[in-house]
């Protein structure tokens, strides 16, 4: 899965710097692991259908 | 009203409008003005894609769904968190790489100008008529409940959403819908707590719960298998991943939303937020319903919610047989408390004999109950040929006007005026891109520059804000109004998402079979809607199935032209662009 080119390099990996530069290095932002975050979304909606489920059940 | 809810109420409006004109002020080019200069960040877009599905309607009429008919409607979004993950996959990606303005434009660079255009008009109409029923909704059960003139009500915050939404173009919508959003869900948060609190002292929460789940009103999952049924766990996993997939996927009013990510992990982020917060929080607007419903088991409900209708009928030759039905639920109502009373004796003593007795008398007394009220609404029907004698969508505003304390009243109102304004704002804004982008700009004037192509959005959110306003006026007898808003959604997306879908995973289908394939897939939901009895989230399957299956066998009798042949978007690079004409 491609990701875009980041306009303005705020994502984009810049090169260690010999000497010191005026402007401070900005924090690369971690990617989300993506596969990890899909299967959350699943599981989270799996999980909800059991306690609803349950709920159903256990009041009814 | 108070005047303390006066105060909240106007306080609240005034505030979110001049937030929205300052903070969508500077917005001179087409990318800023439909786009927010693609800058947001995910938190705004995941709120702004909530907003904007949920409209007053959703805090209104869903209370009233689960009251009337329990809490199974939250199974009609157990399709979405797949459609986000889909989407995040799929969708996203292309959309940004094509750095497009609606999600329209993509199918020219597959399928060519008439698909664009066809898709774009669906769009349009089934929008336009929408944004009408999101703006008519709160209009029409306020002026009931607080005998407010609807027509002044509709036009006050139709030109509310028009000044912020024309003036400051989609970054004014996204940053109001955040807040649009949190006074909503604050709003049915305190009425939560209220009804709660409202119940009799002796009654715990979860002897609440029992007595709605004994009532059926906590059937929050039904598995069973019937395509008759509105809502069950299929019709809601299955019929609701196609309805999801097509609105998040090509509805502009919510393409437009992740649009304006400042790349795809914005974006993505922002949908997948979504599809973890969305079925939660329509658990807890259906869960306010059910404990609305358990308070008035205490408290004596009138017989049927809307107070036009009653004062209707009070006034007609039927007046002797309604006084008739009234003293019947009366008394049915004191019948049914006092088995209330005995379930709970029952269930505070643990004995499983009389609960299961007090159960099946309840459920007797309140079968009767049910009939009365269908008897009221039948009757109200015979009052005024074609009248809406459904009462759900007035059943939440009624408690909250009858018994939340003053303040909150006013609160609960602005709540549900800002959810108005917010699904309002997205729909005219999306209108009127789809408008400039794909109709104007692509066959009127194709070298419009960016100051008259936003000139134009402007003027067209106007018109479309106009147009709402107008269709408001017409709109009524559509029943629930959440199935109403959904059910005209169903009609197309089935047909637009099969489009879609051709673009995206087929490479060799031509613009003139997906062409054909939309208007077989049309035509067959509209037979299933007209000629059988087949429950609408389904429609959403027949027009996605039978559009790509015609298309496909389309594609075998029609000739090939080589100009139909355009390069894959899936398989695209940013060369895809070179084919998008604005």
């Amino acid at each position: 899965m491609s990701e875009e080119p980041v306009v303005g390099g705020r994502e984009s990996k810049s090169e260690p710097c010999a000497s010191p530069t005026p402007y401070p290095r900005l924090p690369t932002p971690t990617t989300p692991n993506w596969p990890f975050l899909y299967s959350a979304v699943i599981i989270e909606l799996a999980i909800l259908i059991i306690i609803f489920y349950a709920f159903t059940k256990a009041f009814a | 009203m108070r005047p303390i809810d006066w105060i909240v109420l106007i306080g609240t409006l005034v505030a979110i409008v001049a937030y929205g004109v300052w903070k969508g002020r500077h917005k001179k080019n087409l990318d800023g003005y439909l786009l927010a200069g693609r800058q947001l960040k995910w938190p705004t877009i995941a709120l702004s894609i909530m907003a904007t599905q949920a409209s007053a309607i959703t805090f209104l009429s869903t209370p009233g769904q689960a009251y009337a008919d329990g809490m199974r409607f939250v199974q009609f979004y157990l399709g979405l968190p797949i459609a986000m993950v889909v989407l995040s996959i799929t969708a996203v990606p292309i959309y940004h790489r094509l750095q497009i303005f609606t999600a329209y434009e993509y199918l020219e660079t597959r399928f060519g100008v008439g698909t664009r255009t066809l898709t774009s008009l669906l769009f349009l109409i089934q929008r336009g008529l929408s944004t009408g029923i999101t703006l008519y909704a709160p209009a029409l059960i306020v002026s009931v409940i607080l005998g407010w003139n609807i027509h002044l009500t509709n036009i006050l915050v139709g030109l509310m959403v028009v000044l912020y939404t024309a003036s400051g173009g989609t970054k004014a919508v996204s940053r109001t819908q955040v807040h649009q959003l949190l006074i909503a869900l604050g709003g049915m948060a305190v009425a939560l707590v209220i009804a709660i609190h409202s119940l009799p002292h002796d009654v715990t929460l979860v002897e609440a719960f029992r007595v709605a789940g004994r009532m059926g009103r906590l059937n929050a999952i039904d598995f069973t298998f019937d395509l008759k049924t509105p809502y069950n766990f299929w019709s809601g996993l299955i019929g609701g991943t196609f309805l999801a997939l097509s609105y998040f996927g090509t509805d502009q009013s919510q393409v437009q939303r992740y649009l304006t990510g400042a790349s795809v992990t914005e974006s993505r982020l922002g949908l997948l937020i979504n599809g973890m917060v969305k079925v939660p929080m329509q658990f807890f607007i259906l869960f306010v319903g059910a404990m609305v419903f358990v308070f008035y088991q205490f408290v004596a409900p009138p017989l049927f919610f809307n107070t036009v209708q009653r004062a209707r009928v009070a006034r007609s030759q039927y007046a002797a047989d309604y006084n008739r039905l009234e003293k019947r639920h009366q008394q049915q109502f004191v019948e049914k408390r006092a088995d209330v009373q005995t379930l709970l004796a029952a269930m505070r003593a643990h004995d499983g004999a009389r609960v299961d007795t007090a159960t099946t008398a309840l459920r007797h007394v309140q079968a009767r109950e049910t009939a009365t009220r269908a008897a009221a609404a039948a009757l109200i029907g015979r009052t005024q040929p074609g009248a809406d004698n459904s009462d759900t969508n007035y059943i939440f505003l009624t408690f909250v006007i009858d018994f939340l304390p003053a303040g909150v009243v006013g609160l609960v109102l602005a709540a549900i005026f800002c959810a108005a304004m917010s699904a309002t704002s997205s729909g005219l804004n999306s209108l009127a891109s789809t408008t400039v982008v794909d109709l104007f700009r692509r066959l009127g004037k194709p070298h419009a520059t960016d100051a008259e192509c936003v000139r134009l959005s402007k003027l067209m959110t106007i018109a479309w804000g106009l147009f709402a306003i107008g269709f408001a006026e017409f709109a009524n007898r559509l029943g629930s109004l959440i199935e109403a808003v959904n059910k005209l959604g169903s009609l197309f997306y089935g047909t637009i998402l099969a489009i879609f879908l051709l673009a995206f995973y087929t490479k060799r289908v031509s613009g003139t079979a997906a062409f054909l394939g939309a208007l077989i897939g049309e035509a067959a939901v509209v037979w299933c809607a007209i000629a059988t009895d087949m429950a609408w989230l389904w429609w959403n399957v027949i027009g996605c199935v039978v559009g790509v299956g015609a298309a496909l066998v389309a594609q075998r009798f029609v000739a090939e032209q080589r100009n139909d042949l355009r390069p894959s978007a899936s398989s695209a690079s940013s060369a895809d662009k070179s084919f998008i004409r604005r």
